[in-house]
């Protein structure tokens, strides 16, 4: 469960992110939606301790992050352009963070598995493409066997075959009774894949609840964005 | 603390091994010119022993760089995001860096130590003057103590500043222009410098071998330039803990 409360976040001038609120609750997959620039990136940074919030709180199972005291273990992570050392393999990747968060080894190839690049674990992230990162960003999330799945922009730069693989992925995450948010501006796939949507615009809340009662996903979102 | 020293230096050897060898051979090779160079007939004496062996930590400013590349190089390329994801607490981070580029620094100081002493000892040898005095295990010491010291230093550094390129040009512009023209014009300042701290920890004595203002007769005793350049690096690390703990990472 994830719960975020009058959260705001000003950078200089411009504020973000003004007195969110919404809860993500578990064994769901939750859309969390919004034009570029709405304060989806910010508030999934804020959730995960990495941007500190101006006011409000977010937290997880009712813990901040920081006070998470094994986070990789309940929630795993998958940021928008996620940055990789080129010069390392997935792999090395892998093990790193392991390491840092006193995972077993052997965790690295399960991981590298479910997201189907175990053929490419020796190969250097240099080489990988825009794909094959969102896989592998995928997998570090997975490592530590999370309950709560955070994921921004998740379907950028996967191809079709990609897209339809991480839409029954997230659905099998969600059935297996994990907390799954995902940001999206990709409606029509936001409308197979999410039980729930959140949506936002201009750092505030627009609307949320079960996609069923949108109707028509696209057509409510707009009429939303627009007015 | 242990599983972040040990993530830390698997990623430093898997990303980083070509500019870590180039730090050991700038380090090494350094240290043999130095001793190679500056035992002419003209300078070298029987006081010049201990000087002879402390030629193993004239290769610190690339064991500093190297500190500084560690830690910067998680935010060149934006992995300190995975970082601070795994170890919210980001004193955490800072602290295991550190430790493990004292880790890197030992590995250094040994490896400029095992080479420079054979040379030196030749050299000596061929001068025919002795090539062993009681002192000599503690300047070997203190030469490795000090490029551990330098390499945490660096890295130290680099968490404050957090942009290689700026960290490095800082760190240039400090120990080649500012410091030396600082001890140039008040050398009673020279021995609180980190580079006067650096060579009390090598117990580098410039009797015969040594050029510029670090005069052996105006540095600290060891113990005390070890807990001075100890005190360099925290400074700037609890610094860095200060100012980066609530600055965003986006």
């Amino acid at each position: 469960m994830i719960t975020v409360e009058k959260l705001s976040k000003r950078f200089g001038d411009v504020l973000a992110v003004r007195d969110l609120s919404f809860t993500v609750a578990p064994g769901a997959v939750t859309g969390f939606l919004g034009p570029n620039g709405a304060g989806k990136t910010t508030t999934l940074r804020m959730i995960l301790g990495l941007v500190s919030p101006t006011s409000g709180t977010a937290t997880i199972d009712g813990s901040q992050y920081v006070d998470l005291p094994e986070p990789v273990r309940s929630v795993g992570a998958v940021l928008e352009s996620t940055a990789f050392h080129p010069g390392h393999t997935a792999r090395t990747h892998l093990r790193v963070l392991a390491t840092a968060a006193g995972i077993a080894r052997d965790r690295v190839h399960e991981v590298l598995a479910l997201v189907d690049l175990d053929h490419a674990a020796a190969r250097r992230i240099g080489g990988f493409s825009l794909g094959m990162r969102q896989r592998l960003a995928i997998a570090s999330a997975l490592l530590g066997d999370p309950d709560v799945l955070i994921l921004d922009e998740p379907a950028n730069g996967l191809d079709p075959e990609g897209i339809h693989w991480l839409r029954g992925f997230l659905r099998a995450l969600a059935v297996d009774g994990r907390t799954v948010l995902v940001s999206s501006h990709v409606l029509t796939e936001m409308a197979k894949t999410a039980d729930h949507v959140v949506i936002i615009n201009h750092g505030r809340l627009l609307a949320s609840g079960p996609t069923a009662e949108f109707g028509s996903l696209e057509d409510s979102y707009l009429e939303l964005v627009r007015s | 603390m242990t599983n972040l020293i040990r993530a830390e230096l698997l990623r430093v050897t898997r990303s980083m091994w070509l500019v870590a060898a180039i730090a050991v051979v700038a380090c090494v090779g350094w240290g043999v010119l130095q001793v190679v160079v500056f035992m002419t007939p003209e300078t070298v004496n029987e006081r010049s022993v201990n000087s002879a062996y402390s030629m193993a930590q004239q290769g610190y400013v690339f064991a500093m760089i190297l500190g500084i590349i560690v830690v910067t190089g998680e935010y060149r390329h934006h992995t300190i995001t995975w970082a601070f994801l795994v170890t919210p607490r980001r004193g955490h981070v800072i602290t295991a860096k550190l430790l493990a580029s004292g880790v890197i620094g030992l590995a250094l100081g040994v490896a400029a130590a095992l080479v420079t002493s054979p040379v030196a000892a030749a050299l000596l040898s061929f001068y025919d003057y002795p090539v062993w005095t009681p002192d000599v295990p503690f300047v070997l010491l203190g030469s490795v103590v000090s490029t551990v010291l330098w390499c945490l230093f660096g890295a130290a550094l680099g968490a404050l500043v957090r942009n290689m390129v700026a960290a490095i040009t800082a760190a240039f512009v400090w120990f080649f222009y500012l410091e030396w023209a600082l001890v140039m014009l008040v050398p009673a300042v020279g021995r609180w410098t980190p580079t006067g701290a650096g060579k009390a920890v090598s117990g580098w004595t410039r009797d015969a071998l040594s050029s510029g203002p670090f005069a052996a007769g105006d540095l600290l005793p060891m113990w005390a330039g070890g807990l001075l350049m100890i005190s360099y690096a925290v400074t700037a690390a609890v610094a860095a803990r200060l100012i980066n703990v609530r600055r965003d990472v986006t």
